[in-house]
């Protein structure tokens, strides 16, 4: 019974750093100033002085998920330069999956929900959002890094983007009036404009809200299940409970890669979908 | 774990945008470019195949007219050569029995004329010889003796019968 007394010494000494299982799960998922890749290896993140934007103090210091952010980018961009031969006439290899998943986004996500010309048009802003969720997503499954779009302020800043774009399209396409005169339906009665407006307003608004929490909490809540099944172990402190939680884990782990794939395809589409909305009022 | 955290959204939309201008400028456009421009190399060379292709199918159906018409031209040729060949020897036959009907002709009046040229010539023989005997007889009419001596000699002047 070597096994369980280990468990226990573990479980023990988690115990004696005053952590729960609950406190261990949310230091894994949330934002810390330095970042973990092994166990035993902290890296502190430079603090920077917080700067101020319209007389509110911004802390900009580099976490733990700026990070993860920063190493997305440079792995998206890296794809695309360096496993993607413009020569080739005949794509091969990963630069076929990759032209694969270009041409997905722009025949079935952006022209088939934005039309023609118009998909065309924001193709490029619709593969970013794409490959910048997925690759988020997906580095959260890899051991050292951790999920940023397990992050609220960052799926926020996301839908930000696509609210911004399609009220800025939007006014572009049909003018300031034109384009919040087209939100209310087509056959409503004058008296009834003012509520329809309001109730517009308001739908527009939690369409962008909806966007962010599905993407935050679908991405959060597989890392909360994963950690939850691994950590029956140190619960129960014995490693019998491994038997159980490690098949359940492998089996959340490749629900986790499923998730991520459909989270970054329903995140984009939507995308598509609302700005596909306001640049075609009469759609 | 639900407090949006400005510093975080900052870096994200800096992160974002910094992504999406260089890919943008430096990999899609050029990759969007690349991949539109050999749809409309596929699209092009489908069209022209198609139109290939229906030229030669097109080409195809004249030759096959062509040779259809070409058989029946022989057909006709032949034909016709047959009916010119069975009137030649159909006028030919004629031709022949004409001339053998006029040959046959003639050579029956040829033998009707040497036949009457015989005949008219018997006759005088006959006539001279019936003459001449009549001319004896008439000279030596005297007697019986020498009546049956003539009668004799002129018997045993004609020509003996096999008999004797």
């Amino acid at each position: 019974m070597i096994w369980s007394d280990h468990a226990a010494a573990a479980a023990d000494t988690l115990a004696e750093h005053k952590e729960d299982i609950g406190g261990w799960i949310t230091h894994h998922i949330q934002n810390s100033n330095a970042w973990h890749p092994f166990p035993g290896v902290d890296i502190h993140l430079p603090h920077l002085p917080a700067i101020n934007i319209l007389g509110i103090s911004i802390d900009i210091s580099i976490t733990n998920h700026t990070v993860m952010l920063f190493i997305a980018g440079i792995i998206i961009i890296s794809m695309f330069m360096f496993l993607y031969k413009l020569k080739n006439k005949v794509p091969t290899g990963f630069g076929n999956i990759l032209e694969m998943m270009v041409l997905f986004v722009r025949d079935e996500i952006a022209i088939a929900n934005m039309g023609e010309k118009e998909g065309r048009r924001f193709t490029p802003l619709l593969i970013t959002f794409f490959f910048f969720v997925l690759i988020s997503n997906l580095m959260g499954l890899i051991p050292a890094f951790s999920t940023s779009t397990g992050n609220i302020s960052v799926t926020a800043s996301l839908a930000i983007i696509t609210f911004l774009s399609t009220q800025y399209f939007g006014i572009r396409q049909s003018g300031f009036l034109g384009y919040y005169k087209g939100l209310v339906p087509h056959g409503v009665p004058w008296w009834l404009w003012p509520l329809m407006l309001v109730v517009e307003i308001m739908g527009l608004l939690a369409k962008h809200v909806a966007l962010t929490i599905r993407l935050f909490a679908n991405m959060i809540a597989g890392h909360i299940v994963l950690f939850a099944f691994l950590g029956l172990i140190i619960m129960f402190k014995s490693y019998a409970w491994a038997g159980v939680s490690i098949p359940f884990g492998i089996f959340v782990y490749f629900l986790e890669i499923l998730v991520a794939l459909i989270q970054a395809y329903i995140f984009t589409i939507l995308s598509a979908l609302f700005i596909g909305m306001s640049v075609n009022p009469d759609h | 774990m639900l407090n949006l955290d400005p510093g975080m959204m900052f870096w994200t939309w800096v992160t974002f945008f910094i992504v999406l201008i260089i890919l943008s400028k430096l990999a899609l456009k050029p990759m969007l470019t690349a991949i539109s421009n050999r749809e409309d190399q596929i699209r092009g060379d489908i069209d022209n195949a198609k139109k290939q292709r229906d030229e030669a199918e097109e080409l195809l159906n004249q030759h096959k007219e062509l040779m259809a018409s070409a058989e029946s031209e022989a057909q006709k040729i032949i034909k016709e050569n047959q009916q010119l060949a069975e009137k030649t020897k159909q006028s030919m036959i004629e031709t022949a029995r004409k001339e053998a009907d006029k040959i046959i002709e003639n050579a029956k009046k040829e033998i009707d004329r040497q036949k009457e040229s015989a005949l008219s010539s018997l006759r005088a023989e006959v006539a001279d010889l019936a003459i001449g005997a009549a001319e004896k007889i008439i000279i030596q009419k005297l007697d019986k003796s020498e009546h049956d001596k003539i009668i004799n000699e002129y018997t045993n002047s004609m020509p003996k019968s096999e008999k004797n």
